[in-house]
């Protein structure tokens, strides 16, 4: 696989331009992605890997509503194995990362295409209200993410790291079910997952079209989306509130 | 033969082209470098032999008018493009597609030039498909063909409904390979102001930057004319709103020849005109009659009902149905040419029985088609006993297949439902046989100046049969011009880069200037669609498809007198030096108003009729055009000599030495 | 019926624009979008007004060369048609209609509704064709047989008329739909594939250099396009690209 494709220099190439093909192969440019196609692959792949991840969340967490012993023993695993520990969870930071920076590199990007503004832009008529607004759902599950990483992993790295405390597998699921005691915390996950499923409706099938996949299959990978994003932050969801209307009872 | 020489080589017919191909003089690769040629016009005569020259190594600049060579006019033709294929194995072959071609022209085309467009012809396709224009296929991957008018061979390839756009687009990017090699520098939206010639050649061009008003000096080796047609002097046609003579006739002011310009193709299926402020006709491709029957009503009454609404035509049953074409040309039925169709329609319009708002217009139907692809398609998927609407359906969905886009534009013009009732067609002017005259190596008398395309006049004779223009304007482009202009341009390898800062270039500017300032000054209220309006109205009523003595002096009066109007009192708003629209449309207008005269005067001094150009005076009993050839075998080239009704008459005689001139019958 | 037009008007390239409001009377439903505005511009004239340019030539749908856009979307709000083909009786008596060109920061304004598309031109240059000779002296044209069902996609893209529509009802002015739609032409023939490679990434690059935003997968190309152009050709030119990467 040849990198340099996927990277080009614009000074060198605006030289050349309008219409002179070029000769040199252009510099790989401190890392920045300058093919706009190169990007969408991306966006696409990070987004598909945090569709993976999400999966793999929602089944540990739903294990907390089924038998909380499971989900104790599932967390305390992912908490203390190293290879999840040291190697996935770095490569999960760098995904989000990657996504949310890429997405705003792009939205930049767009929002500088259109030059003047029109007087009147009639987006309904021709895309859904998601496809146009990713960028607004992105937002709102970014500052979520904030919270969320606050609630469970700057608590668990001070729990860990700084407190030093020992190794407890049985103390997840009773912090998990008093996170959610507070109404607020409650409805912002909520609404989150309601935004999450917005996303989620336009991006993931929206990542195999930009991998290049549109087929005989494509119309089952649009349902399988529909039925995903709906399922999923639903399930979310309704973790939240069940561990918000059960609480343990000391 | 007196002035003119067409330079048609000697031999067998056969063998012309490629003996006049060994005989020509070359120009040798590293001089080409060190040649430039102008090429006016980008559509598929223009773009085509841009590409072919940029590829032999000539310096090649390209002129169009539109944003875009891929805007230009060609990429309207719908139906397809003839070539000698014989994939069908229904005995085509050169000979007769050149039989064919001379006598759907009614005998007024030169042999040598037609039997060159039948011999390249199966190159061009052997060229597209290179290039990557998707034909239509038939399922086993060959290429498929359908039928035209005025042949009895199927040879037409076809891509869809927009076959013409297809092969401009093919065209297209072979000037856009040359482009970006550099050998091709393409001014778009710049138009031809007018033709510079040094010491008698055509050296050059003044153009208008319609961007910035700028007038800029281009010079060349030669210049190419690829400009079209001019069926815009009728104002309403299914020309482009842009397209013009101004190029040719530009040149024809400065002694190019102007051959046959009342040759004009009225297409018969268009659709009809629905009111006052209708700016554009448009054409339903002549591929319809393939599948579609003409009719109008049989009885009068009928045809007055439908006309106020109170009759639908699909109510009316079969026998009062007046199939006119089948009735009167049972051998060629619907598929008669071009001229016999449209001047069938005028007559039963003429006598009663159109059939829209304004009596002019026919019936084109598809209900029997439909039927029976309907039955054939039910019969190959393996149905037994198909009630009436799923074959109905069947058939709608096969006729869909062949012409979806053109029903589409038709329903979206019309508001009606094409495949429940039938299209209401009337003829249109739609192509000019008539144009620059120019010779076997289409050079016009303008030494270094060559016209290609529908801008000459050479192959189509009185009449063009379907699918036949694009092979020309690709024949010219591909295979013709890139080598005859070789013979001009090999006298000119030490002559050097010629200079833009001559005393006839300086000249030529000032012209151009004093012209459009001229134009500015007008002093009175009408716009120049006004005055372009009131041009068509004569040409249509006077010239169009059919003419008589009375009248066409009284064109001829008219439009002199409107061109004084409009030269005196043509309104134009804004200034010379930005984006002036009205102001392209005066220039072009002004030269219709020239060239409209012209037109009458020819069709006034052709005592025939032949082809396209009807004479009430001559007709036989039944109504048939009555060809002179005793008089009349000739191209009647006009010099100008300043007012257009004093051009002065120039004869080519044509000779045929391969096919015997008949009366023309499709009985 | 009687129309209320609010039509952007700009001097030059260089000069500001504005909104500038219009009524006209006596409009039909038979005319086109664009004999509406020639009787707009009958009126301009013989008040010594400058009429409204725009794009326009062959006025039935296939040049490209009109543009527009309509109450907020290309081509207006009827599907399948551009600017010339779209009729009065589309709209009613009273309506006001919003009518500006075609924004995209690679389409700059010429003059009031005339933008400059020739970004386009340049990527076709870059690669929008076969590197054959049009010499003639290829092979025959049957000995390169084509499965029909390859030609009739191939058709299918092959119809875009280059109108920008795609670009213009984009909300990140993307050029995705009329690059792919040249790619996808060559991809889909054989004699298209020897250069594939190359194609792809020197059309795509040069759509990026022209400034065109990044493909959102929104589909509101596809739904403007005038010619129904399909988003298949999209994702089959991102895979004529991925492709080509992987292969260096």
């Amino acid at each position: 696989m040849n990198l340099n494709n996927l990277f080009y220099d614009v000074e060198s190439l605006l030289k050349t331009h309008p219409c002179r093909k070029f000769v040199e192969k252009p510099a790989l440019m401190s890392g920045m992605i300058k093919s706009s196609l190169a990007r969408k692959v991306i966006m696409a792949l990070s987004g598909l890997f945090l569709v993976v991840f999400l999966t793999q969340h929602f089944t540990i967490n739903f294990a907390s509503v089924v038998d909380p012993e499971t989900f104790n023993s599932w967390s305390h695993f992912m908490g203390y194995n190293p290879l999840v520990q040291f190697v996935l969870q770095p490569i999960l930071i760098a995904g989000v990362i990657v996504h949310f920076v890429m997405g705003f590199v792009l939205e930049i990007q767009n929002r500088k295409a259109r030059g003047t503004a029109y007087v009147k832009y009639k987006g309904s008529a021709n895309a859904p209200w998601v496809s146009r607004n990713m960028i607004y759902s992105g937002l709102v599950i970014l500052a979520f993410l904030a919270l969320h990483f606050y609630d469970f992993w700057v608590h668990e790295m001070v729990y860990k790291y700084i407190e030093a405390n020992p190794e407890d597998p049985t103390r997840y699921y009773a912090e998990t079910v008093e996170k959610f005691a507070p109404i607020w915390r409650t409805i912002i996950y909520v609404v989150a997952f309601f935004l999450l499923s917005l996303h989620l409706w336009h991006g993931f099938a929206s990542s195999f079209q930009t991998m290049g996949v549109n087929n005989k299959y494509t119309p089952a990978i649009k349902t399988f989306t529909k039925i995903f994003s709906v399922v999923i932050p639903l399930g979310f969801a309704f973790i939240a509130l069940y561990h918000h209307l059960n609480p343990i009872t000391h | 033969m007196g002035i003119l020489d067409s330079k048609i080589p000697s031999g067998p017919l056969a063998d012309k082209w490629t003996k006049h191909k060994n005989d020509i003089n070359l120009v040798n690769p590293a001089n080409k470098r060190n040649i430039d040629i102008i090429v006016v016009g980008t559509g598929l005569a223009g773009g085509a032999a841009a590409a072919t020259l940029a590829e032999l190594g000539y310096n090649v600049k390209t002129f169009c008018y539109q944003d875009s060579p891929r805007r230009a006019h060609s990429i309207a033709a719908q139906g397809g493009i003839n070539a000698a294929k014989n994939y069908q194995g229904d005995g085509d072959s050169n000979y007769r597609l050149f039989y064919d071609t001379i006598k759907g022209g009614d005998y007024r085309s030169r042999e040598a030039n037609v039997y060159r467009l039948a011999e390249v012809s199966g190159n061009i396709i052997d060229q597209c498909v290179a290039q990557g224009v998707p034909f239509a296929r038939e399922y086993g991957g060959m290429l498929d063909n359908r039928s035209f008018g005025g042949v009895l061979v199927s040879r037409t390839f076809y891509a869809k409904g927009q076959t013409g756009q297809q092969l401009l687009l093919g065209a297209y990017s072979a000037m856009n390979r040359q482009i970006n090699r550099g050998k091709i520098q393409a001014f778009n939206r710049h138009e031809m102001m007018d033709l510079v010639l040094v010491d008698g050649k055509a050296r050059g061009i003044i153009a208008r930057n319609l961007v910035t008003g700028e007038i800029e000096r281009h010079s060349a080796h030669a210049v190419v004319l690829a400009t079209g047609g001019y069926g815009n002097v009728f104002f309403l046609s299914t020309n482009a709103m842009g397209s013009n003579v101004m190029a040719a006739w530009r040149a024809h002011r400065k002694g190019a020849f102007f051959a046959n310009p009342c040759f004009t193709q009225i297409h018969p299926t268009c659709i009809p005109v629905s009111g006052d402020h209708q700016s554009k006709l448009t054409l339903m491709s002549e591929s319809l009659r393939n599948d579609g029957r003409i009719w109008v009503p049989k009885k009068k009454e009928d045809a007055i009902a439908i006309r106020e609404g109170k009759l639908k035509p699909t109510e009316i049953i079969e026998e009062d149905r007046d199939y006119y074409l089948e009735r009167r040309y049972p051998a060629f039925g619907n598929l008669v040419p071009r001229d016999v169709a449209s001047r069938a329609a005028k007559e039963r319009c003429d006598a009663g029985f159109g059939v829209n708002k304004t009596g002019e217009a026919v019936f084109l139907d598809f209900a029997s088609a439909i039927e029976r692809y309907g039955k054939e398609k039910a019969l190959t998927s393996g149905l037994k006993n198909p009630d009436k609407a799923t074959i109905t359906k069947l058939g709608e969905e096969v006729v869909e297949a062949k012409y979806g886009n053109l029903f589409q534009m038709y329903e979206k013009i019309v508001d009606q439902n094409p495949y429940k009732t039938p299209m209401m067609i009337y003829p249109a002017v739609h192509y000019t046989m008539g144009g620059l005259w120019v010779d076997y190596n289409l050079q016009t008398t303008i030494p270094g100046c060559y016209a290609a395309g529908e801008a000459n006049f050479s192959d189509h004779g009185a009449n063009r049969l379907g699918a036949s223009a694009l092979m020309q304007g690709l024949a010219d482009g591909y295979f013709v011009l890139p080598y005859t202009i070789g013979d001009y341009l090999s006298k000119d390898i030490r002559t050097g880069a010629i200079p833009t800062d001559s005393p006839e270039f300086e000249e030529a500017e000032k012209q151009v200037r004093e012209r459009m300032e001229k134009l500015m000054s007008g002093s009175g209220i009408h716009s120049v669609d006004y005055y372009h309006k009131k041009l068509g109205k004569i040409m249509w009523n006077k010239c169009g498809m059919a003419r008589n003595e009375k009248e066409l002096k009284e064109a001829i009066k008219e439009i002199s007198a409107l061109r004084k109007d409009f030269w005196e009192n043509v309104k134009i708003p804004g200034s010379i030096d930005s984006k002036n629209q009205e102001l392209e449309k005066a220039g072009r207008v002004a030269d219709f108003l020239e060239l409209g005269e012209l037109f009458a005067k020819d069709a006034l001094h052709r005592n025939e009729s032949c082809g396209g150009h009807f004479r009430e005076e001559y007709q036989t009993e039944e109504g048939e055009a009555l060809r002179d050839d005793e008089n009349f075998k000739y191209v009647a080239a006009w010099e100008y000599k300043g007012e257009p009704k004093d051009a002065e008459l120039h004869k080519e005689d044509l000779v045929y030495e391969n096919i015997e001139l008949k009366t023309r019958s499709y009985k | 019926m009687k129309l209320y037009l609010k039509i952007w008007r700009q001097k030059d390239a260089s000069s500001p624009g504005k909104i500038v409001d219009y009524t006209l009377d006596g409009v039909e439903g038979d005319m086109s979008f664009l004999e509406m505005l020639d009787i707009l511009n009958e009126e301009l004239v013989s008040k010594g007004e400058e009429p409204v340019e725009f794009d326009h030539d062959c006025r039935e749908g296939i040049c490209g060369t009109c543009s527009l856009q309509i109450n907020g979307e290309p081509h207006g709000p009827d599907r399948l048609v551009t600017t010339c083909q779209l009729h009065m009786r589309k709209f009613n008596d009273g309506d006001t209609i919003v009518i500006e060109p075609f924004r995209a920061k690679a389409f700059p304004v010429i003059k009031d509704l005339i933008v400059d598309r020739s970004s386009f031109e340049r990527i076709q240059q870059a690669g929008g064709y076969i590197s054959v000779n049009t010499s003639g002296n290829t092979v025959d044209a049957n000995s390169i047989p084509i499965n029909k069902y390859d030609a009739d996609e191939a058709m299918d893209a092959a119809t875009c008329i280059g109108c920008g529509a795609c670009v213009a009802a984009c909300k990140n002015a993307s050029a995705m739909l009329f690059t792919s739609a040249k790619v996808s032409q060559f991809a889909l023939l054989p004699q298209g594939r020897i250069e594939a490679t190359e194609r792809v990434q020197n059309m795509v690059r040069q759509m990026d250099l022209e400034g065109f935003g990044n493909c959102t997968n929104t589909g509101a190309c596809e739904i403007e396009c005038p010619k129904g152009i399909s988003l298949t050709n999209i994702a089959r030119m991102n895979r004529e690209y991925l492709s080509a990467t992987l292969k260096g």
